[in-house]
């Protein structure tokens, strides 16, 4: 470990079950779709609690990391940095339940000192407070009943990605889409 | 304590038997001269050892195995270094095209030289001996029965998710995109 040079940390409430969170935050190959900064995520290997992934950043540059991972299901998600250049050393991610539906996640982020320490980029990644909400983001697009529940109006249009494929509701009419090879093969 | 992540194009059990070939290590850890067995018991092992790199160190180290699982080492004997320990690690790929080591290095040259230097060099050997595992396995040739017994990637179920919601509304649209809410008013609203 290198000379840890600062932490930063933040918390937030979700409206959603501690397992929700879990899933998302254990889902290496996710990463990309709402990180900010990160461009690709691939989980590399999976063993009981602990997860290896490689993440590539854009801080412009690009750089590519690797990080080792330790779960405790439902409650707590932590990532130590192995190799690259990113002055972060663990990025811990806790997970409380909050009450029927809710959860409390605090996110710190612990630094080393490396040469990138100084590039403004690349010390403002993984910013706790951004981290969070996009996280929130992402989470809402797996729980359609919370993100809008202000919404007035008639619905004209949903799409759902589903096991059984993409899920078309047009104006309360359900229609199940499926790839184009399966049904012409 | 510096690591690395090795990724291996061959099956687990090979990677493993290739580490704990303790004397087929001349054929491939970088600097090696020689790695003689003295004694052995179970999945343990004790070696004489000298590595020429940076400078010749010669000790004596012990190695324990969890088959197929992790291989430890650390040194029992010697004068060169303080201390010279370390573990491999081995994963599936999650791809399921190979094995992903974790190497861990941790040495104590028992001397003045400032820790960022000992890690730096440590980092180098790791990645050195990565790059040279790498390059040997490509030329073991893989037994038919190790190679089918590659794992598939476990699957893990997916959960139903929102990709695009518009509703009208008296003031016009609102488009909800992955989690991202635009509203397009209407004409004189």
């Amino acid at each position: 470990m290198g000379l840890i040079t600062n932490t930063r940390k933040a918390a937030m409430e979700f409206h959603c079950a501690p397992g929700l969170l879990y899933d998302v935050l254990t889902d290496y190959d996710g990463y990309a779709e709402w990180l900010p900064q990160v461009a690709q995520s691939k989980e590399l290997a999976r063993e009981g609690d602990l997860a290896i992934a490689e993440f590539e950043v854009t801080l412009p540059a690009k750089e590519r990391f690797v990080i080792e991972c330790v779960h405790t299901r439902n409650k707590m998600v932590l990532w130590r940095t192995i190799g690259g250049n990113i002055p972060i050393w663990q990025v811990e991610w806790t997970i409380t339940p909050a009450g029927e539906g809710r959860s409390n996640v605090s996110l710190v982020v612990t630094g080393k000192f490396q040469r990138t320490s100084f590039v403004p980029k690349y010390r403002k990644f993984l910013d706790p407070v951004k981290g969070l909400k996009a996280l929130q983001t992402q989470i809402s697009t797996f729980l359609p009943e919370i993100a809008v529940t202000d919404e007035e109006g008639e619905r004209i249009l949903e799409l759902t990605e589903t096991d059984q494929g993409v899920v078309c509701w047009i104006r309360g009419k359900k229609y199940v889409l499926k790839p184009e090879s399966e049904e012409n093969p | 304590m510096i690591k690395a992540v090795i990724n291996v194009p061959a099956p687990r059990q090979l990677v493993f038997s290739v580490l704990t070939d303790y004397p087929g290590y001349r054929n491939w850890v970088p600097g090696c001269q020689q790695c003689t067995v003295v004694s052995q018991s179970g999945h343990s092992a004790e070696t004489e050892i000298v590595v020429s790199s940076m400078k010749r160190i010669e000790m004596a180290l012990r190695f324990e195995a969890q088959p197929v699982q992790s291989l430890s080492f650390r040194m029992v004997k010697g004068k060169d270094v303080k201390a010279y320990s370390g573990t491999y690690r081995l994963m599936d790929a999650t791809d399921g095209k190979g094995t992903v080591v974790i190497a861990e290095l941790d040495i104590d040259v028992g001397m003045m030289v400032p820790r960022f230097m000992v890690d730096r060099i440590s980092k180098k050997m790791l990645d050195d001996t990565g790059a040279a595992l790498r390059k040997h396995m490509q030329s073991v040739r893989i037994p038919t029965a190790v190679a089918a017994a590659a794992p598939a990637r476990e699957s893990r179920p997916h959960r139903a998710r929102r990709l695009l919601r518009i509703t009208k509304t008296a003031a016009g649209y609102r488009i909800w995109l992955q989690g991202e809410t635009y509203v397009v008013k209407a004409p004189g609203a």
